[in-house]
């Protein structure tokens, strides 16, 4: 032990070796990073089973992957590097890639309100359900543990339904009437319960919070008249369901058979049937679909939906263009008044140009979130300062929220803001690296200011800032919070759709999926999401191509 | 050297840990999620259910709306409370995604309001245990108004009277759209939402958005806007900041507003939804319910349910619930010990309130309807009838499902 240290230094950083080499040629270094890997292991080992067990296999399967990487990166040299990437790459892949399978798997799957549990969750739910049979009475329950065995209980039981007169007493496999059970030395409590039976003793409400989680398993009484507890009530429930090979439910009570459609149980036979096979309910009415259900593949049915449901498709149009609209104007205006600034500031001639550029950041750093809040304030109707001020001088306050064309003026006004620190700070960078001499030339050449801005100053920056004007288009193409948060997509278009008037397509989406609906829809609005994504992808692709144009301006230059 | 003993220390920490864990779990425990106001009061009124039972509670604080979207997420994924506050509305889509569990009252049934308790029926199983009853009704200004109208041709004359007189900037006020707060005035009106059957339950395949009484107390509202009586692009806010200034006389809101008008002074009382005419029934507002739930997946659900019956279920509890979230209680015993007028007023006014709907198809009605109401304020030249028509043939397909 003593020695270990010694050697280390030895053959450690001076003789030239690298930091691994120490780790690698250490036996405690090795014996740690194969100990650390071994936990690694047995806890993906268990995490997989746990996740397979679950029936979440696409989980399971990159949590293998990853494993096996980071098995792959520790135990074989040629994959050294990897060692150090391996939690970013671990991270990468379980929060990016994972999320973005996982969007795509669910865009061609039915998950949804009513069905959103796995086949083994949603069979564990129903196969819980238990149901009283007619004109079986009900029961108060008090436990007992007997002395003898303490993992043997039984139970004092006094009717609560006019269908038993009998108070009981039943343990495990048997059945008593209660003027059968010798309560010895032991007097009733003012309920009519014993507070104590030869053989067993009476629990209290802290022995049954104890064993509150194993209580409803016990059956109780004898194996042809199985007494169960069932929260306040004890009594002969029965399990409601029954579950064929096939996967469809038999119920109990009524002789239903429920055959999973889609991952939906709906009622395919039954005692009472139509002729063009209705099934039918004791009352004659058209029995329901029961839930909950699960999830299941249902191929290209979002995306047909998503086309030929013209309530859906009406709007989409219209809604696209607006946001196409949105995030042309956002970056054009934001551009346009931070170049106009950064221009202003850059020119030598502005006294407290310091202190103003500062200033001017100060929307910049404030959150989104809060700024929009404030703007939502300034253009309330009635309340609001501008319009107060515009009422003042005796003109009409524009309807900043429930005029179709003012609340596109008000969610481009608040972009303005938002948004001209940012490029004032990348065009300011960008103007302080052009080369100065070509503006010497240019002056030679007798070009006025004005030309010098439009045929040198303005192409040499776009090549700089172009792509971040592309970042920054894509950006507003999804830009929630403003929207959201400024006039949640109102004013409305029609009550026949989902779509209001400053909706983009992201606040459309999110209506959809979830506001406007049967619940939440996750399936249908992962298939959107989807169609964004590709619209995004295509729009940012042309406009890398515009900008290498403008590259290729600046090799003449 | 040093630097290895140290891993070694917390290696061994790390394997230590595990027994201690494990040994942890011999007492029970219950996650229960609530919001912030209900979260003090469980935390500061547990003990003694912890005591009795010999469990631990863990109060986690959600936003209310969030516990909603976050259990049929968290639950299924095995990471979800084994108890949750929440609204009755919410029951169509908890029950329909599986992750509440339905719970028995027995007899404790009776010593609760049967309007709150039948709020949290679904499907004739009861699947929650209620703690609050809220509805709307009109908030008037005792300086500007002696007698509440009984009548909305009574608001319509008085707020013309009010602004003639320069009292007030107006009379009668409503936020734009909010199918919530328009309920009452088309009940009022003979409109209706949802048709119910002879038990009392709502029938889905019974739209009543246009109906005729729904489209006569939607052109009525929009009359008043035409006519400058009511302002137009009122949002909730701002409605609700007129009528605390005393700029406005009248205006519908609910429980949650009575604590900033006190705060702010304001002399107010609250009257029952006028009626249509002379002598026809007041407007019948929504209840909202709030109660605890078990969640399907709970580990130990008998237990969640005696967490239910015996803790929330007790006057105690209830009345320290009514007196952080000014909601009037559920529980008779607890209701009949408040004594605060304007609750009391609300009450009157809910007395013939009827339960919202909680089926998952919800979203499409308010969605549509709100949208119609909206535009019909917006722009006074629009036809209600239409409006309401179109409404009603969207959440007709919505619900069977196209």
């Amino acid at each position: 032990m003593e020695a270990q240290p010694t050697q280390n230094n030895a053959s450690g950083l001076p003789g030239g070796k690298t930091l691994a080499a120490i780790y690698g040629s250490s036996w405690f270094g090795t014996a740690f990073r194969l100990g650390a890997l071994a936990l690694i292991d047995a806890f993906a080992i268990w995490f997989v089973a746990q996740l397979a067990g679950e029936g979440e296999w696409i989980l399971a399967g990159f949590v293998a992957v990853v494993t096996l990487g980071i098995n792959a990166a520790y135990l074989l040299n040629g994959l050294y590097p990897y060692r150090w990437f391996s939690p970013g790459l671990t991270l990468l892949i379980i929060m990016i890639i994972y999320p973005t399978v996982f969007t795509v798997y669910v865009a061609f799957t039915n998950y949804k309100t009513g069905n959103n549990l796995t086949v083994q969750q949603a069979e564990t739910q129903l196969l819980k359900q238990l149901y009283l049979p007619e004109d079986a009475p009900t029961y108060s329950w008090t436990v007992f543990r007997s002395s003898d065995d303490p993992d043997t209980y039984a139970l004092w039981l006094i009717p609560t339904s006019d269908l038993a007169t009998e108070t009981l007493f039943v343990p495990e496999g048997a059945q008593f009437s209660a003027s059968e059970v010798d309560l010895g030395e032991f007097e009733l409590d003012d309920d009519g319960i014993p507070t104590g039976i030869p053989g067993y003793e009476r629990l209290g409400k802290a022995d049954i919070g104890i064993i509150a989680a194993v209580l409803p398993e016990i059956e109780f009484g004898e194996s042809d008249n199985v007494i169960k507890i069932k929260g306040q009530r004890a009594g002969i429930f029965r399990q409601k369901y029954t579950l064929n090979d096939d996967g469809s439910l038999y119920d109990n009570e009524t002789g239903v058979l429920y055959k999973a459609i889609e991952g939906t149980y709906t009622p395919t036979e039954g005692p009472n049937m139509t002729t063009d096979g209705v099934v039918l309910d004791a009352d004659g009415e058209p029995l329901d679909v029961i839930r909950p259900g699960y999830y299941v593949p249902i191929g290209f049915d979002n995306f047909q939906r998503l086309i030929e449901n013209e309530r859906i498709r009406g709007p989409f149009i219209r809604v696209f263009l607006w946001t196409v609209a949105h995030a042309f104007f956002s970056v054009l205006l934001t551009f346009s008044l931070g170049l106009f600034l950064s221009l202003m500031l850059n020119a030598g001639f502005m006294p407290g140009r310091a202190i103003l550029r500062t200033g001017l950041l100060v929307p910049y750093a404030i959150p989104a979130f809060i700024s929009v809040l404030v703007w939502k304030g300034l253009l309330n109707e009635h309340l609001g300062v501008v319009n107060k001020a515009v009422e003042y001088i005796g003109l009409e306050g524009p309807r900043w929220t429930s005029n179709q064309w003012w609340v596109k003026v008000g969610i481009l006004l608040i972009q303005l803001w938002l948004g001209f620190p940012y490029m004032m700070l990348i065009t300011t960078g960008a103007l302080q690296s052009l080369p100065g001499d070509i503006y010497e030339a240019a002056k030679v050449d007798g070009a006025s200011v004005w030309q010098q801005f439009w045929n040198l100053t303005l192409p040499l920056l776009l090549v700089a800032v172009g792509p971040l004007l592309i970042a920054s288009f894509a950006f507003n193409f999804n830009n929630f919070t403003i929207v959201e948060l400024f006039n949640e997509g109102n004013p409305p278009i029609s009550p026949d759709t989902a779509a209001g008037h400053s909706d983009i397509l992201i606040t459309y989406t999110y209506q959809l999926a979830f506001g406007s609906g049967r619940g939440a829809d996750y399936g249908f609005a992962s298939t959107i999401s989807l169609v964004i994504f590709l619209m995004v992808a295509v729009i940012t692709f042309f406009n890398f191509r515009f900008t290498q144009s403008w590259e290729e301006i600046s090799e003449n230059v | 050297m040093k630097k290895h003993l140290t891993l070694m220390l917390v290696v061994v920490m790390v394997l230590g840990a595990f027994p201690m864990a494990l040994q942890a779990q011999d007492t029970p425990e219950l996650l229960i999620w609530a919001d912030e106001t209900r979260a003090s009061v469980i935390e500061e009124l547990g003990a003694s259910f912890e005591e009795e039972y010999g469990v631990t509670l863990t109060v986690q604080q959600l936003g209310f709306g969030d516990i909603r979207d976050q259990m049929g997420i968290a639950a299924p994924a095995g990471e979800g409370p084994d108890v949750i506050i929440g609204a009755h509305d919410w029951l169509g889509q908890l029950v329909v995604d599986g992750v509440v569990a339905e719970i028995d009252l027995g007899d404790k049934a009776d010593l609760f309001s049967p309007v709150a308790v039948q709020a949290f029926t679904y499907d004739s199983k009861l699947y929650g245990v209620p703690y609050a009853v809220e509805n709307i009704g009109l908030f008037y200004n005792t300086d500007l108004i002696e007698t509440p109208p009984a009548t909305w041709a009574e608001v319509r004359e008085m707020s013309q009277a009010l602004m003639d007189s320069g009292e007030a900037e107006y009379g009668f006020i409503r936020q734009e759209g909010d199918p919530y707060h328009f309920f009452p005035i088309q009940t009022a009106f003979g409109g209706y939402v949802f048709g119910l059957d002879a038990d009392g339950n709502y029938m889905a395949d019974d739209v009543g958005i246009d109906s005729e009484g729904s489209i006569a107390a939607l052109a009525f509202i929009q009359g008043m806007v035409k006519d400058g009586l009511i302002p137009a692009g009122l949002d909730g806010g701002a409605a609700q900041t007129l009528f605390q200034d005393g700029q406005a006389a009248m205006y519908i809101t609910g429980p949650w507003n009575i604590e900033n008008f006190v705060t702010a002074g304001l002399p107010f009382a609250v009257a029952p939804i006028p009626a249509m005419e002379e002598g026809g029934a007041a407007g019948k507002p929504f209840l909202g319910v709030q109660g605890f739930m078990v969640s399907a997946f709970s580990e130990n659900p008998l237990l969640a349910e005696l967490f239910l019956t015996e803790f929330v279920a007790s006057e105690e509890v209830q009345m320290a619930l009514y007196e952080k979230g000014g909601r009037a209680p559920a529980l008779l015993s607890a209701q009949e010990q408040i004594d605060d007028s304007y609750l009391a007023g609300l009450a009157v006014a809910g007395a013939e309130g009827l339960p919202m709907p909680a089926i998952p198809e919800m979203g499409a009605v308010w969605s549509a309807w709100g949208d119609a109401v909206t535009l019909a304020m917006q722009d006074t030249e629009a036809d209600p009838a239409e409006l309401f028509g179109l409404a009603a043939e969207t959440i007709r397909s919505t619900i069977a499902g196209e």
